[in-house]
């Protein structure tokens, strides 16, 4: 399954994707909460989080859910579809440590893969690209039944 | 607990999030299953939103005791782990402070419309100051 991504310049990059039925669309979620896909690479994912200033108090919350659609995404690039398959974040954590100013941009990174889990960092900046948040989480894999 | 707690936080009523119950030690949320919040493994409820859905209920639970002219500032640390797919009609949130102060914990575990399986534990962090 391909997918087309534009990247910050715009530019349109097709990226190879999970499988519908290893884990349901999350367009609507992205929609309702201001979150926008900018790109995926191998091993790496990025997202936009609009700016939620008029809501000061909570201004996180959609963040939150940006890094764990960030996270899984960058899983999803790391691994082998014909043999394995994605099968959901098993933990992780994030520190906000800095008040963000304007939209902020989501970006995971797999630093580790395993037999049966993926280890990605994700950190969060903000429009003057100060980084406010870090995180990092695991992601669980595993191996396809052969039918 | 102070008026329009949860009406503040314009994602609830996005998700389907409710106010279910509150005493002194604990506050319940409940959050219904829809068509935005679906989006994980196994058609079940997506990770990010059971993380944001656990971090409003934890302010929700600051809120309910925070003392008048007092605000909570920013979530300053979140940390989620996932044990099960949510895939319940209904998605409870129990959330117990831990902490009051200038700092304030939560534990929050998100279960199943009866409250016997967690799906997931999580605990914030939020810092609390006085409203400028």
């Amino acid at each position: 399954m391909l997918r087309r991504f534009c990247t910050e310049n715009n530019q349109v990059r097709t990226q190879r994707m999970a499988k519908p039925e290893e884990f349901a669309s999350t367009l609507q979620v992205e929609d309702a909460l201001g979150i926008e896909r900018l790109e995926a690479a191998s091993g790496m994912a990025r997202y936009r989080v609009k700016s939620l200033n008029e809501y000061s108090r909570c201004q996180t919350l959609a963040i939150t859910t940006a890094v764990d659609l960030a996270l899984v995404r960058a899983a999803s690039t790391s691994i082998n579809h014909e043999t394995e398959e994605m099968n959901g974040t098993v933990e992780y954590n994030v520190s906000y440590f800095k008040t963000p100013i304007g939209e902020s941009i989501v970006t995971a990174n797999v630093s580790g893969r395993g037999a049966h889990i993926a280890v990605v960092e994700v950190s969060i900046s903000d429009t003057n690209q100060t980084v406010f948040g870090l995180g990092r989480g695991t992601y669980s894999v595993i191996t396809k039944k052969k039918l | 607990m102070r008026d329009n707690n949860l009406g503040q936080y314009p994602f609830a009523d996005i998700l389907g999030i409710s106010l279910e119950s509150v005493d002194d030690k604990k506050i319940v949320l409940r959050m219904k299953r829809n068509s935005v919040n679906v989006g994980g493994v196994r058609n079940s409820i997506n990770g990010g939103i059971l993380a944001t859905y656990a971090e409003i209920a934890a302010h929700v639970a600051i809120n309910s005791k925070i003392l008048t002219g007092s605000e909570i500032k920013q979530t300053q640390d979140l940390s989620i782990a996932y044990l099960e797919s949510a895939i319940s009609d209904f998605i409870m949130a129990e959330a117990h402070i831990q902490r009051m102060g200038k700092t304030a914990t939560v534990t929050v575990e998100l279960k199943d419309e009866v409250l016997e399986k967690i799906f997931c534990i999580c605990r914030v962090t939020c810092s609390v100051g006085r409203i400028n």
